[in-house]
């Protein structure tokens, strides 16, 4: 259960970032998540609406939008989505990649009044 | 009105954690973020790890645990000075819970610290927390299919120990495929065959921990 302390930070960067551009209001919060991340897209909804309470970004609406994961097959270098065997090339089928795209977690924009 | 942002969310972690390496860089040592799965080993492995090393290597340890101190009284019972932090719930430590317990302890002379996480395959390997190592522990007895269902925290460590090795006869574990599977996934990373009660492989362990402690002391502060 880490949603909280991460929810505290997307309350932290969207209220400063508000703030910079002299809004009173967050009225929706754009993030980026990489399906790699262990992030619950609704329990982190759940604990906004619970931490954002009697501050400018209560209330706001959380949108997520989800990265795909991403490899990328050491020997023939070639780009694939994994899906039943996520490390296996389907080019090669070699057993040797790394993973190039969606570990990513960050705060795209905000939507401010 | 559209602002743009673009600010990774654990920045203010990653932050403090570049804060915690740096402290221990300063201060020569060699910090190990010890994960697994709950009952893999870990702190049967540190406490082997103790008795191999105490008289050579000055060593801490932070036992991160969501509740309880029986951690921290087992390594302290062999001498070595344990800090025992409760995560209250949390499921993993972070770079700030590292970085409070590096406040409240006496870091000149130390050579290793290992920070033994909370139980845990999935979140401990999402938070940077400032150890220049990581390493995992994978028990015989899970099975040999956990690289699959972990991928991120079996593709970031430095190091994979296989720990319960004298459980293998008894197990249908494939150290092969296994082993190959990590290879893989995480072609760096050193892999171990250990059994703490046989003492297989603890000898490649301490050695690989002596690279890394030599590495550290010629590091230019």
């Amino acid at each position: 259960m880490h949603e909280f302390g991460v929810t505290h930070e997307i309350l932290n960067i969207a209220i400063a970032k508000a703030k910079d551009a002299d809004s009173k209001k967050v009225l929706e919060i754009n993030l980026v998540i990489g399906d790699a991340s262990s992030i619950v897209d609704d329990c982190v909804q759940f604990c906004f609406d619970f931490v954002s309470k009697e501050t400018i970004a209560e209330g706001a609406k959380l949108n997520f939008h989800r990265v795909p994961l991403q490899m990328k097959c050491r020997k023939c270098s070639s780009m694939f989505n994994p899906e039943k065997e996520p490390w296996v090339c389907p080019q090669c089928r070699e057993w040797d990649a790394e993973i190039v795209g969606g570990t990513e977690f960050y705060m795209e924009s905000i939507e401010v009044d | 009105m559209q602002v743009t942002v673009l600010q990774d969310i654990m920045s203010a972690n990653d932050k403090i954690a570049a804060k915690n390496e740096e402290i221990f860089n300063r201060n020569k040592i060699m910090a190990i973020n010890v994960m697994s799965s709950p009952g893999a080993g870990k702190t049967s492995l540190i406490l082997e790890t103790i008795k191999q090393l105490r008289d050579k290597v000055k060593m801490v340890v932070i036992e991160a645990d969501i509740a309880s101190t029986m951690d921290a009284d087992r390594i302290i019972k062999e001498g070595v000075p344990a800090i025992q932090i409760n995560t209250g719930g949390a499921c993993h430590t972070d770079a700030n819970m590292l970085g409070a317990a590096l406040e409240t302890m006496p870091l000149k002379d130390l050579d290793l610290l290992f920070l033994e996480n909370v139980g845990n395959l999935v979140c401990p390997a999402e938070f940077r927390i400032g150890t220049q190592k990581s390493i995992m522990l994978l028990s015989v007895p899970e099975g040999d299919d956990k690289p699959y269902k972990y991928p991120l925290m079996f593709s970031t460590v430095d190091a994979v120990v296989i720990s319960k090795m004298d459980y293998l006869p008894l197990s249908d574990f494939n150290l092969e495929q296994f082993e190959k599977t990590v290879k893989g996934m995480n072609p760096g990373a050193q892999v171990f065959r250990v059994s703490v009660r046989t003492g297989e492989g603890v000898a490649d362990w301490i050695k690989w921990l002596g690279t890394q402690l030599k590495e550290i002391k010629c590091l230019v502060a």
